[in-house]
């Protein structure tokens, strides 16, 4: 126990804690240094994101000790915490939408002089440490105005105010482009330089490696292994975390089939998008490739019938064109789309995992608008199974389960029944390797039964393993086109950044 | 036992049995924790009136509680959906007087048989209804402002059409619907008791209940699911204002005639009980069930008032007593409540494991 010494910033010794009968946490240990990167590593549901609410106060722990710059610990809450010099970027965006920038980054710090907000000086302050980030952005705007990736920063910046000893980030790259992502590292790079300690909490495993030091792996709530991160291959952390081997098991041959399933011709929208055009087959998986802001997400929502559309042509056989397109009658057709952000646009927070399974395709359970309990629970649960849902019960909230397997909830949603076409906007943000695999797994089962996939992606290798052909988008038109034989990740990167291909 | 259970013991050994758990899960709902705790204060309440008043438990007594707060129960089954989809309707009140002055009138000047002046009653209430709808889904208003609005409309309208006092030259006949009984039930509450079972089972067992809590819970995520919010919301609004056209033609028919300034603050009453029964005013949460529990603790409270001889000032003092105190009792027990129980439990623990190491 005598760990503990001057050089360790953060002890973590025997923690436990249980969420009405969910034991979350069954014995982590982590043992964080001054100026080191330390990444933690797990299944989705291992307990990382109950360990680091544990060290931001806002879940107490069970039993076990913390030990926090040489001293034991106890937090009551987020305040005590924040007090002692640990900032939390947390699995879900933190700031307050209607805030602006200024605003936020102050927000619970703000200097006071009568109950006057002395805000010329913070705002100098601000500006000074997003000058450090790298970032030059108006300070007037909104946070919800921001991209994911300047959040992000918004969000560190805040936490340098606050003089942190301790920085932790849990899933801070799940919806961030490459750029972004590297950007991230550099900064994270130089903070731990000056002698912050940061956890890094992701499912992205050669990014995570590439820039931390050491790695500790949770299993169901318990700490199996600390490594040093040079000495430690992808394949070795997978082995730790889940017990065996996994490889992306990417599909090999394609299902693509000559019946046309979407027809985009000349789209151009409100929302960004300028004379985008591609053919969809059945059973064929077509990948769409770009940087934030490049219109995947705008293209996601156009096809599926969430935003207007200014001129061209949408066409799928069963759903209507134009001004007719809405999600309700896009569902009815057959399609399907799991959108960007989960927790504001595809999840009941309120409800249990079967009401938001099964809110897409009621006719599967229902005869004239009656639910057959039954069939529900039996197709829920099925399809949990399918996805290696880690639940307690169907009937559970939704809220009380870990992110990635909220992420299967909502993608269950849509495997439900036949599909003739699945949107997928980012679908395994925030999923582990393990259950990626068998989500993979489930898309080739799909489109072997005639399926058509859009598949937007932000991660390369999912994109360029699982399509048959890629489309590149850059500033809301169609860069590139390439089939699945000629394509690299280099050619992919130089179109998505405008480079002629 | 079943599929989804055995996924997760693969994963999380050492799981509660089924049935713990079921318990376990509907417990740890607000919305229940909310019905038992207000059942637990109807019983209380009711206890206590039966000791501190001699005519509390008789029969008649009884019927007549349950004959009051029938009206109010009838539109909270409805209101409860709406504002559990994220909406609201203040306009139940006006609609009561609307339906009543429409029903005496159609008997009175226009000399319909009785029934089918009931029924004109009522679907004037289902045309208040469709403007609500009409104006909050189609033209985006809010729901308050909207239904703020056609509060007033409807009141003026009924006292328009009525010239300002209740409609003259009904027969007499008109106040039968109101007072006869179905077997030992007065109608009134046998109505209610019919539309509460069939809600109830809209609400727990129909495809329509299911949209209307994903609809309030996150309107975004709901329409992305391809739930058609639109229509959800037009139905909920057309039905609101049918069912308090319904409970106006009850309430006016026990009056005997149409009463322009019949069901004034009605609309507060109905908002009371659906909020002290568990009903979110924001939307996403609250069962009809809650809100039956709701009615019936206020019909009690202003019943045993009543025959304390408390004057009706008083009452109104109390009913507003009692609902900040139970929402707020409720919210205290939600929040701080379980987190002294939390933190009593993990000092003990540490301190165990103090004594422990030692
Ligand atoms: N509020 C809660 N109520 C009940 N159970 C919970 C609650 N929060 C988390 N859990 C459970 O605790 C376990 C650990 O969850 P946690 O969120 O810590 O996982 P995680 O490692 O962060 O996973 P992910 O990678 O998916 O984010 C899971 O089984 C989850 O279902
Ligand atoms: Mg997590």
């Amino acid at each position: 126990m005598d760990t503990a010494s001057g050089t360790d910033l953060l002890v973590i010794d025997e923690l436990t804690k249980s969420y009405d009968g969910v034991q979350a946490l069954r014995g982590a240990n982590l043992v964080v240094g001054r100026g080191e990167i330390h990444a933690l590593l797990g299944e989705n549901g291992a307990g990382k994101s109950t360990l680091i609410k544990t060290l931001a106060g806002a879940v107490r722990p069970d039993s076990g000790t913390i030990t926090f710059d040489g001293a034991a610990v106890e937090f009551g809450s987020r305040a005590d915490s924040m007090n002692r010099g640990i900032s939390v970027i947390f699995q879900h965006a933190n700031l307050v939408p209607q805030l602006t920038v200024a605003e936020n980054v102050v927000l619970g710090n703000e200097q006071r002089l009568f109950g006057y907000l002395r805000d010329g000086r913070q705002r100098e302050a601000t500006h000074e440490v997003l000058a450090r980030l790298g970032m030059r952005i108006d300070l007037n705007r909104t946070a919800a105005s921001l991209r994911a990736g300047e959040r992000q920063l918004v969000e560190i910046a805040r936490a340098l105010l606050q003089e942190t000893k301790l920085l932790i980030l849990d899933e801070p790259t799940a919806s961030l482009g490459t750029e972004e992502v590297e950007h991230l590292h550099q900064v994270l790079l130089e903070l731990r330089d000056s002698g912050i300690g940061i956890i890094y909490v992701s499912h992205r495993l050669e990014e995570v490696l590439s820039v931390s030091d050491r790695l500790t792996v949770l299993r169901d709530g318990r700490t199996v292994g600390t490594r040093i991160a040079a000495e430690t291959s992808t394949a070795d952390v997978i082995q730790l975390m889940i017990g065996r081997d996994a490889s992306h098991v990417f599909r090999k041959t394609s299902d693509a089939r000559e019946e046309v399933v979407l027809r985009v011709r000349d789209l151009t929208t409100p929302t960004g998008l300028q004379g985008v055009g591609f053919d969809l087959h059945a059973g064929e998986i077509l990948g769409v490739y770009g940087l934030l802001g490049s219109g995947r997400t705008e293209l996601a929502r156009a096809v599926y019938g969430a935003d207007p559309i200014g001129s061209g042509l949408i066409e799928t056989p069963t759903a209507p064109t134009g001004r007719k397109r809405n999600p309700y009658r896009a569902a009815r057709a057959g399609i399907g789309l799991v959108p960007e952000e989960r927790t504001t646009q595809a999840m009941f927070p309120l409800l249990s995992i079967t009401d938001n399974m099964s809110s897409g395709r009621p006719w599967l359970y229902t005869r004239w608008g009656v639910i057959r309990n039954r069939r529900r629970r039996h197709l829920v649960e099925e399809m949990a199974r399918r996805v290696r849902l880690k639940a307690a019960s169907a009937g559970q909230s939704i809220a009380a389960l870990s992110g990635g397997n909220q992420q299967k909830v909502v993608l269950g949603r849509w495997m439900l029944g036949n599909s003739r076409l699945l949107i997928l906007d980012d679908p395994t943000v925030g999923v582990d390797i393990g259950a990626k695999e068998e989500i993979y797994r489930l898309i080739s089962e799909l489109t072997a039964d005639g399926t058509a996939v859009l598949l937007l992606s932000s991660e390369v290798p999912e994109v360029l393993g699982l399509s048959d052909r890629v489309i590149v988008l850059f500033h809301g038109a169609v860069a590139a086109t390439y089939t699945s034989d000629d394509v690299s990740e280099q050619a992919l990167l130089r179109a998505a950044h405008g480079e002629a291909a | 036992m079943t599929g989804l259970e055995r996924t997760a013991a693969d994963v999380v050994p050492a799981r509660r049995s089924s049935i713990g758990s079921g318990l376990g899960i509907w417990f740890a709902r607000p919305t229940s924790k909310t019905l038992v705790m207000n059942l637990g204060i109807l019983i209380a309440l009711s206890v206590w009136l039966s000791f501190a008043t001699s005519q509390f438990t008789t029969s008649q007594n009884i019927t007549n509680v349950l004959g009051q707060v029938s009206f109010i129960g009838i539109s909270a089954c409805l209101v409860t959906p709406v504002m559990v989809a994220g909406g609201l309707d203040l306009s139940v009140g006006s609609i009561i007087a609307v339906a009543g002055v429409t029903a005496a009138k159609f008997v009175a000047d226009a000399h319909w048989p009785l029934g089918w002046a009931f029924l004109m009653g009522a679907l004037a209430g289902g045309v208040i209804g469709a403007l609500n709808a009409f104006l909050i889904v189609g033209m985006k208003i809010n729901p308050v402002i909207t239904t703020l609005g056609t509060m007033y409309i409807g009141r003026g309208l009924a006292n328009v059409v009525a010239g300002g006092s209740p409609v003259t030259g009904v027969p007499f006949s008109f106040n039968d619907l109101a007072t006869s009984d179905v077997g030992p039930i007065p109608v009134p509450v046998v109505i209610f008791a019919v539309i509460a079972l069939v809600m109830i089972f809209v609400e727990r067992k129909t495809i329509l209940g299911r949209w209307t809590v994903a609809s309030g819970g996150n309107q975004e995520a709901a329409r992305l699911s391809g739930i058609p919010i639109n229509r959800t919301r037009v139905t909920l609004y057309i039905l609101s204002g049918l069912a308090a056209g319904v409970a106006g033609i009850l309430l006016n028919s026990r009056i005997a005639t149409g009463d322009p300034n019949s069901g004034t603050g009605f609309e507060f009453d109905v908002i009371v009980a659906v909020v002290l029964g568990g009903t979110a005013i924001t939307g996403g949460q609250g069962k009809i069930i809650g809100s039956i529990v709701g009615v019936l603790i206020v019909g009690v409270l202003n019943n045993g008032l009543n025959l304390l001889g408390v004057s009706t000032f008083y009452q109104y003092i109390v009913q507003g007593g009692v609902l900040i105190f139970a929402v707020g009792v409720d919210e205290v027990f939600r929040h701080t409540w379980g987190n002294i129980l939390r933190r009593q439990r993990f000092e003990r623990r540490s301190q165990r494991q103090a004594h422990g190491s030692n």
